[in-house]
This record gives structure tokens, sequence and C-alpha cells, in this order.
């Protein structure tokens, strides 16, 4: 017999393989040296081909990568004047708001023509592009990642271009129980999917997934860091993992080890080494993904070394994460008709997709304004 | 955000038929096809079956909302032509329209916006209004038309930006002088950053241009859209084209590239507004004067007198009471 039953709404994303990405949204586009005013930089965006550059005095701009005309890629044009691109065909220029200036053979130019520019910001060493409603643009919506450029920190990251979904990365990062299985040699231990871990949506919309491993054998990456600050140090400690989602796609997680029994849990932490791992991910295509990271610790800021180390270690971890990404994505798309499912340690990670898909919807819907009855009639 | 969608002709259908003004039909149409909501500075193409065959009109989105537009439309004096086929429609009624297409694109970098609206222009620039007010953006806007009782959205535009609106009726002896947007400009916090948003007839539009040139201020910063080219409408007059024996008249609802295209002149055209100047044909000789409604021939161009935009000029009598104009494909 049926039985009406009142179920939440239902929402596609939650076991989607392929998550969508909201575009009115700030993503990490380039670290800040690889765009210049000497070449135009090609690259896509959420799906948006754009081609980067700055202008004569520094300004990063981003323009669509097809011009107006006959859609030739600008990124294969030339920078001219202050601000202003060439289109490699038939020469058409574009000045920074993509506003066409110049047009071959005719006295006037076309006041249609243009290709989008896109709002960015520079900040936290990367440019951040906003491929939706430009006027939407807040630049205060761009996820805090202070530690990239703050003066009590120091360290250094790259750029992985990962075969994926952006939102794989994702659940790669809010779930570190696979530290054990994917990363046994550097800072995988057992203790991790053994210890018991919290998660919190936070007021402000961020999630976080908390764990704490209390007095424990260092794996070699934290043996090695806590002797980089207490020379000699080969006793057990506490270790931290705090998780910090800020939608849609950047995760800081708070990391470190303490000399067992001195208090990090309780918040000192001055007998431990502290570090934050750095990640903004931006969707290429439904299946590609351009994942900045970076490592930043607050000791031994004066260490050259010790960044050049934190860095290539990271980067050997992080490949390791790569290969599972990519096969895990080759598999989705082995299997197109199966769908995802969840265990307990997924819940940082179906936080973010809730999120996302809140997000997601949002955009599908019709705005407010637009939404308001607009009964035609006389006045 | 750019003219970057490829029109797709669907059909639509009316939802409802209201009044805007006098004389100004606000239309709804729905159509599966026309998306979740338009960027200000949308139009839609809209194909109309008229005497002479169907003529193809632009009317602005003046507001969307999931499959739903509305189009206002002024009726042209005398119309027997696309306005008037507008006015006609009633709720249930179908159309074949293209979805909202991008050609008047609102940048988000200005500092400041000065809007211009001359008559139906308006439909253009009221969901910019919008859109800037809703981001909090610095905006004024100067709406000229003939008399309050025929200028749409006065109430909505009154509400939305209080007084950063300037109405001119000339029933009351109000004017856009040209020289307005440029000073505007140029009184605000960051000049070589503030943006104009035109959209009236070609003459308003003309002089805006020149005060703002003669003003320095960056020329891709006057942002423009005329509707010269939605109307064909205006006198009538003959055309002939001697190398191919046409010799044929233009009515007052078709534009000069329709009844060449009737007659059969293999003329190239794109844009239909007076933008691409593929239209263009030479002028050999002329009785009376060409309306340049075109934004494509410059001022010295205009001045030569050997060329015309077929798509949205005209020719109008000049003194005596015939217009004829005899042209070559170039
Ligand atoms: S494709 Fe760019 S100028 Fe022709
Ligand atoms: S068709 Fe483009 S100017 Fe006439
Ligand atoms: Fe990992």
């Amino acid at each position: 017999m049926p039985v009406d039953r009142d179920v939440p709404p239902h929402r596609e994303t939650v076991r989607a393989t392929i998550l969508g990405h909201p575009r009115n949204a700030w993503y990490a586009a380039a670290w800040d040296h690889e765009v210049t005013s000497k070449a135009l930089l090609a690259r896509t965006i959420a799906t948006t081909p754009m081609a980067l550059y700055r202008t004569q005095d520094g300004r990063p701009v981003a323009l669509a990568d097809a011009c107006w005309h006959r859609l030739a890629p600008l990124s294969m044009g030339r920078l001219v004047g202050t601000d202003e691109v060439q289109c490699p065909y038939h020469g058409l220029r574009f000045n920074s708001a993509g506003r066409c200036t110049r047009m071959p053979a005719q006295e006037t130019v076309n006041p249609s023509a243009m290709v989008s520019s896109f709002p960015v910001v520079e900040r936290y060493r990367y440019l951040w592009v906003w491929p939706g409603d430009p006027l939407q643009a807040d630049p205060d919506l761009i996820p805090d990642m202070h530690q990239m450029d703050h003066p009590e920190w120091a360290g250094d990251g790259l750029t992985i271009h990962a075969d994926c979904n952006y939102q794989l990365i994702l659940d790669n990062l809010m779930d570190l129980t696979h530290e054990e299985f994917v990363h046994g040699s550097s800072i995988g231990q057992a203790e991790l999917s053994e210890s018991s871990f919290s998660t919190r949506l936070e007021d402000d919309g961020s999630v976080t997934v908390e764990r704490w491993m209390r007095d424990v054998e260092p794996p070699p990456f934290w043996a090695k860091n806590i002797r980089d600050r207490f020379p000699g140090y080969d006793g057990r400690v506490d270790r931290w993992q705090i998780i910090h989602y800020y939608a849609p796609s950047t995760i800081c997680i708070d990391v470190g080890v303490a000399k067992a029994g001195t208090g990090a849990p309780e918040g000192d932490r001055s007998r431990g080494v502290n570090g934050y791992v750095m990640n903004t991910i931006t969707p290429e295509t439904d299946r590609t993904s351009h994942y900045f990271w970076a490592f930043m610790r607050n000791y031994r800021l004066e260490s050259q070394l010790i960044t050049t180390q934190l860095r290539d270690g990271v980067k050997r971890v992080f490949g390791e994460d790569e290969v599972m990404l990519r096969a895990q994505q080759a598999a989705i798309d082995a299997n197109p008709q199966h769908e995802f499912y969840s265990l307990n340690i997924d819940a940082g990670g179906m936080w973010v997709r809730r999120i996302l898909s809140d997000l997601l919807a949002r955009e599908q819907a019709p705005s407010s304004e637009a939404a308001a009855p607009a009964v035609p009639g006389g006045r | 955000m750019v003219a970057d969608a490829r029109a797709v002709w669907a059909t639509a259908t009316v939802e409802s038929v209201g009044t805007a003004a006098a004389d100004v039909a606000l239309v709804r149409l729905r159509s599966d096809h026309y998306g979740i909501s338009a960027p200000a500075g949308s139009h839609l193409d809209v194909r109309l079956p008229l005497a002479h065959g169907d003529a193809v009109r632009s009317y602005s989105v003046v507001r969307s909302s999931s499959g739903r537009v509305d189009v206002a439309v002024r009726l042209a004096p005398a119309s027997r032509g696309g306005s008037r086929a507008m006015h006609a429609l009633s709720a249930g009624d179908t159309l074949v329209t293209t979805q909202p297409l991008q050609g008047f694109a609102l940048g988000a970098a200005a500092s400041s916006y000065v809007l211009v609206a001359g008559g139906i222009g308006v439909t253009a620039i009221l969901p910019m209004a919008r859109e800037l007010v809703a981001s909090g953006r610095e905006v004024a806007l100067l709406y000229a038309g003939t008399d309050r009782t025929r200028m749409p959205f006065l109430d909505e535009l009154a509400e939305l930006l209080g007084p950063r609106l300037d109405v001119r009726a000339s029933s009351e002896g109000c004017r856009i002088d040209p020289v307005e947007p440029a000073r505007l400009a140029a009184a605000s916090t960051d000049p070589m950053r503030a943006e104009a948003y035109v959209c009236g007839p070609v003459p308003l539009l003309d002089d805006v241009r020149r005060a703002w040139s003669s003003a320095a201020l960056p020329s891709t910063n006057l942002r423009f859209e005329t509707f010269a080219g939605g109307s064909g409408s205006g006198g009538s007059f003959s055309v002939r084209v001697p190398a191919l024996g046409v010799d044929a008249v233009v009515g007052p609802e078709e534009t000069l590239l329709d009844a060449l295209v009737r007659e059969g002149v293999p003329v190239l055209y794109d844009c239909r507004r007076g933008e691409c100047g593929l239209c263009v044909m030479s002028v050999d000789d002329v009785v009376g004067r060409v309306d340049h409604q075109d934004v494509f021939l410059s001022d010295a161009e205009r001045a030569e007198g050997r060329t015309i935009c077929t798509c949205v000029s005209r020719v109008s009598p000049s003194g005596g009471s015939s217009a004829s104009a005899s042209l070559a494909l170039r």
C-alpha cells in the first residue's frame, strides 16, 4: 500500500559522478608570476577559454579567447599599446575592457564588436577570475588564503593539471583517511582511520573537519619537520588535521604535530610545528582541473632549503593523489551508468556537495528581480 | 555577455498584451528556448509576416524570467508594418523569434555610468538601470521623449533611481543637450573610467558622440545601440539600380534593403542595423536627401555623399515632393 511520506527534495548532484560548477564564483586562474605584460597566456577556466595578460602598468586582464570577428584565439595575438590585444588573424584590436578599438579598412568601429572581459583580482599570489555575471563579482568573496603571502608564513607550491572532475579533488581533500592507503610512505599512518573526527558546517558557510591523533609516532614527513624546528627530537607527537572548506573549491588544511602531551589540542602549539596546505581547485572542463596548491609553514621562515624540501615533498605526495584521481575518473567514465555511494568518512565531502548543489540550484533559478510579477497593464 | 550565441529560431506564444504608455504595447512572450534570464542589453529578433513578405524586427528585452520575455513596442505613425503587427497580437497568438541575443553588453569595470534613453530606446536602458542599481553602482539616467504619457516605464525608473532619473519631455520644453552625457562623465569621480550607454535615434547619438570625443573621453567608453533598423518605417521613395534595370518604390514600412532584396538585387547584408557595412551601395544620383541612420559611415564619408547603408538609411524629399536615388553595387 502506498504511504505518503515527506522526503527532502531529491538533489541530483548528491550521487552525480560528474559535478557541474557554479559560474558566479572566483576561481584561481594562474599564479601571479605566470601572467605578464610581455605575452598572452591561454587557459580554460570553468569551460571558458581565456586569454590572460597584464596591461603595461601591470593590471591583470582576462579576455574571452575567441575574437569577435572569426573566433581566432586572441592568445595567439600580440599585446599592443598600453592595454590592447591585436587579433592574430585580421588585426582587430581589443582593449582590456574587451571593446574593439580598431578595425582594418574602415573609418569607424562597429559598436557591437567586443569580447567578454572577465573580472580579475590579484590576491594571495594568484590571479582570480569570475566567469559569471561580472556585476556580481565582489572581491570580498575570494576565499581567505592569507597564509600565501603573510609575513608570518613562508612556503611555496605548484599547479597540478589533474585529469578529473574538480569535485573528486575536493572529496580527496575533505577526507584524509586515504593518507593511510595512498601515502603510506610519507604522511600515512593507521591512527588516521582509528582516531575520531568531527565535521561542522560553520556560520559563515564554510565546512570544518577536525581530527586529532594523540600520542602517536610521527610519520616520516612530520618527523623531519619537527626536527627542523627541534633538532634531534624523536619522541611521540600529538598530530592534527583541521580542514577548512570555502565554496566553491578552496580547501585550507591546518596541519601539524607537537610534542605529545604538551597541550596542542588545548591550544598551546608552542612545542610543535604548524603548516597550512593551501588548495584551490579550478574546473577546467568537466573532466579536467587546475589544481593550485602550496605548503606554508610558520616556523624557520628564513630557510629557503626547508621551503624547497617541503614543496618537493608535498609534490611527491600529491603525485600519488594525482595517479589515484586519474584512475578514478577513468573508472567513472568506464561505468557511466553507476553512481556514488557514501561512507561515514564522507561527511566533509557530502557537505561540500550539498553546498555546491545549492549554489548550482540558485544559478539555475530565476533571480528574484526577474521573477517579480510584471503584469502588463495600463499606467 | 557578448554576441556569442547563435540565433536559434523557434515558436513563441503570446502570453499577454498590455499597455506600457500611450501607443506602446507591452508584449509578453513565452518560449522554452528563452532560458532563465537574459542579461541587460539583450534583444529578440522577431519574424513578422507582413504584406510584402516576412520581415525581421529587433526588440529589446525589457524583462525576462524562466522562459518569458517582455518587449515593449511603440506604434510607428500610420504603420501597416512591424509595429502594427506587434500591436495587433493577442494572448494565444504565436510568433517565430530568436532567443535573447546580446548586442549591447553592459561592462562591469566602469567607475560610474551615464545612461541615455531617447524615446523607445528606454527599452534597452531599463534593464541596465535595474542591474546597475542592484549591484550598487553609481548611475544616472537621462530619459527624453515627446510627452510623459508616451514615455513607458517612468514609474519603475523613478522608483529605481529617484533623483538620479532626469526626464526630458519635449512637450514641457525639455530636451537632452548632446553635451550632457560627456559633462556628467567628466564630473564623475574618475572620468576616464566613466561609461555612457546611449539608446536612441541616430541624430541624437551622432551629436552625443561628437561631444564625447571633443571632451577627450575614451571613445570606447561611449556605448550605443540604435533602433533605426528595427522600425523600417519612414516616407516612401523610389530607387533605381540602372545596371540591373531595377526601378522600384520603397514603401513606408520596409527598408531600402528589403526593397532591393525583393527586386532581386544581389546585395549582401549581415547586421541589418547599420553597423557592419556589408549592405553599403554607391549612390550615383539622389533627388532629395539621404537620411543616414547607420553608424558605419564616418562623418567624412557621409559628407561625401557617395555611399548609403541600405539596411537602415532612407531618402527623403528636400523641398520638392519626390525622393529617389540611383544606386550601384560597389
Ligand atoms: S578573427 Fe580576429 S580579426 Fe578576424
Ligand atoms: S547590414 Fe550591416 S550595416 Fe547594413
Ligand atoms: Fe592525498
